[in-house]
């Protein structure tokens, strides 16, 4: 087996499809990283627009509540709500304010405080059943929630930031610190799915080339199983194109934390598991999840190319069935008609990993280790189904 | 010995053997002859299971292809042509990698001295001339140490100094005991090396005796006044 795998790593190690795949992983990760060359950031002024948005609304809607002569008892509450909520945005626009001057006068914390004070009172009035009243910010780039879970994940989001002094980073900041910058890639700006993609056209070349070549008749003239010689073309694939990707990420880590500063690991995350608990996770957390959750995918892909390989030795027919697994990975997949039943027992529902970690899926899903071992238990099927071919044509 | 019983093939509606059986002794060269698309290279291959042939009996010194694939093909090397090999690996990987995987003890470095392949057993087989590549593969079989060896056109873009220096290594293989089923074009060479000639015709094999007749008269007997009668 050693020796197959040695050889099969000759005949790779050089291929120019290696540079490719790497390069191709280097310019998703490194997208946002050129966006930022050259331009200014303008996150911190967005985020003091989302604010300004907020406060000009909420201002209208006291102004127009004001001028309703005879309210009924619904708005007079209302009116009262939302001038309740005022001086947090009042508070909140002081403490920004401080930051944002040519001449800063206040702290990160200030600003945490007067977020972490405003959520609580977003806490308080959602369970008071007055949410409706509420004005709520709408950050860029990051879908609104507007039920009770979303009020708390505030709540523990800027409790967490408030208490180890973190300043937020805002999800569209281009020039994120590299610790931020990777997690970020996979959070708002590169899909899984597309980076699964890449894996699928590094495996369809990889498991075809031999039948492309010609050279499969001398493989499959070696007195050696079967099995082994596409347990050893596996094994290839891992030590070729995780290392590729391991690399491609590193360069990315390097690169940004020069040019933008290195962050920190320990930057929370919120996400809700249960739909009732807010909790935390740090970016070193997610990240490390990202990679498991990968590593899984990337298992059950592999076992699938090896598995189409045996019966079609077309990369176009690899990659294709590769793709549609991918496909069926989409919200418009399983998020509605008869997959979202079966959603939760196939490796697609977990290929969107970054969802399915924070808990944001539109398809029912179990724990992100029950959703690792669905990936590998189908990996492990499929490696099953391989044995068992592989074992007939022997026998032929 | 290398034992076939009642081996037949067709591809879709083409028969190409039809209830072949034959026995190679040890220490012979078989030759293989017939015109181009007669079905040489796909005997071969069915005699190592790269081809389906489930109704026949195939059997190496009593080792059974079907039952016992892994150690019916340990006794045999086959590589169909030079084009197979790998172009990016160096004449050494392959020949490393065979003396590996056949668990041989035959000596590299003596082989390559032997085909007078130095210049070239550091390069890699995409820089290599077709003769070149024809060493190669040889080398590879000679590595092997395998009992049985099918061989298909070894002596293609082969200069006559070469081709004696083929010939000359098929002999020793013999006597060192293995068979050798070698598919050729090149008669006169058939007549000067083989035991036996096997003629694949009407999808039967006619095995001759080679016993120094002319080889190409024969050929021309057998495949060319029918083909020349059918004009």
């Amino acid at each position: 087996m050693f020796e197959q795998i040695k050889f099969d790593l000759k005949k790779n190690v050089w291929s120019s499809t290696n540079v490719v795949i790497f390069a191709a992983f280097l310019i998703l990760l490194l997208g946002t990283f050129f966006t930022a060359i050259g331009t200014t950031d303008n996150s911190r002024a967005k985020l003091t627009e989302s604010y300004a948005n907020a406060i000009t609304n909420l201002g209208a809607s006291i102004k127009a509540l004001k001028k309703i002569k005879h309210k009924t008892p619904a708005q007079k509450a209302s009116l009262a709500h939302k001038e309740a909520e005022s001086p947090y945005f009042s508070d909140l626009t002081m403490a920004n304010a401080g930051l944002i001057s040519p001449v800063p006068s206040g702290s990160v914390n200030d600003l945490n405080k007067a977020l972490l004070a405003l959520a609580q009172f977003g806490l308080r009035e959602t369970k008071a059943g007055h949410g409706a009243d509420l004005e709520l910010i709408h950050y860029d780039g990051v879908p609104l929630e507007t039920t009770l879970i979303g009020r708390k994940k505030d709540v523990r989001f800027y409790g967490y930031l408030t208490k180890h002094k973190i300043a937020e980073i805002p999800a569209n900041k281009a020039n994120a610190p590299a610790a931020a910058y990777l997690p970020f890639q996979f959070l708002y700006h590169v899909s899984p799915l597309v980076i699964l993609a890449v894996f699928i056209v590094q495996l369809g070349q990889l498991f075809t080339s031999e039948k492309r070549e010609g050279t499969i008749s001398f493989m499959n003239n070696l007195p050696t199983g079967k099995l082994k010689l596409l347990t050893a073309r596996m094994a290839t694939f891992l030590a070729l194109t995780l290392p590729n990707f391991a690399l491609a990420c590193g360069v990315t880590y390097v690169i940004t934390g020069v040019k933008f500063g290195w962050g920190t690991w320990s930057y929370p995350l919120v996400y809700s598991a249960d739909g009732h608990t807010a909790s935390i996770m740090t970016l070193g957390h997610y990240f490390t999840l990202v990679c498991g959750m990968l590593l899984a995918a990337v298992l059950f892909l592999m076992m699938l190319s090896a598995l189409v390989s045996l019966l079609s030795g077309n990369l176009g027919v690899n990659v294709v069935l590769g793709g549609i697994t991918l496909l069926m990975a989409t919200s418009q997949a399983l998020g509605q008609g008869p997959l979202r039943a079966v959603a939760k027992f196939i490796p697609s529902g977990y290929f969107d990993f970054t969802k399915v970690i924070l808990h944001q899926t539109s398809w029912p899903i179990m724990s992100i280790g029950a959703g690792i071992a669905v990936m590998l238990i189908w990996a492990l099927a499929l490696y099953g189904v391989c044995a068992v071919i592989l074992a007939r044509r022997e026998q032929l | 010995m290398l034992e076939v019983k009642n081996l037949s093939f067709a591809f879709k509606d083409k028969p190409i053997l039809n209830d072949v059986s034959f026995t190679l002794a040890d220490g012979q060269i078989i030759g293989l002859v017939a015109p181009n698309g007669t079905g040489k290279t796909t005997l071969l291959r069915l005699l190592c299971g790269l081809l389906p042939s489930r109704d026949a009996q195939i059997e190496l010194n009593g080792v059974s292809l079907q039952k016992q694939h892994t150690a019916f093909l340990k006794q045999l090397f086959f590589l169909e042509s030079s084009n197979h090999l790998y172009a990016d690996l160096t004449v050494r990987d392959h020949l490393l990698y065979v003396k590996k995987m056949w668990q041989s003890d035959v000596d590299v470095d003596s082989t390559v001295a032997e085909l007078g392949m130095q210049s070239y057993y550091k390069k890699k087989i995409k820089s290599l001339s077709l003769g070149m590549k024809q060493h190669a593969l040889l080398a590879m079989y000679i590595i092997s140490d395998a009992q049985t060896m099918f061989i298909d056109e070894p002596l293609n873009g082969l200069d006559p100094t070469s081709i004696q220096q083929f010939e000359q290594e098929f002999r020793k293989l013999r006597a060192a005991g293995k068979t050798l089923l070698v598919s050729s074009h090149q008669m006169d060479s058939v007549g000067r090396v083989c035991d036996n000639v096997f003629f694949l015709k009407d999808q039967q094999i006619n095995d001759v005796t080679n016993t120094g007749q002319d080889m190409m008269a024969l050929y021309t007997q057998m495949f060319m006044t029918e083909a020349a009668a059918n004009v």
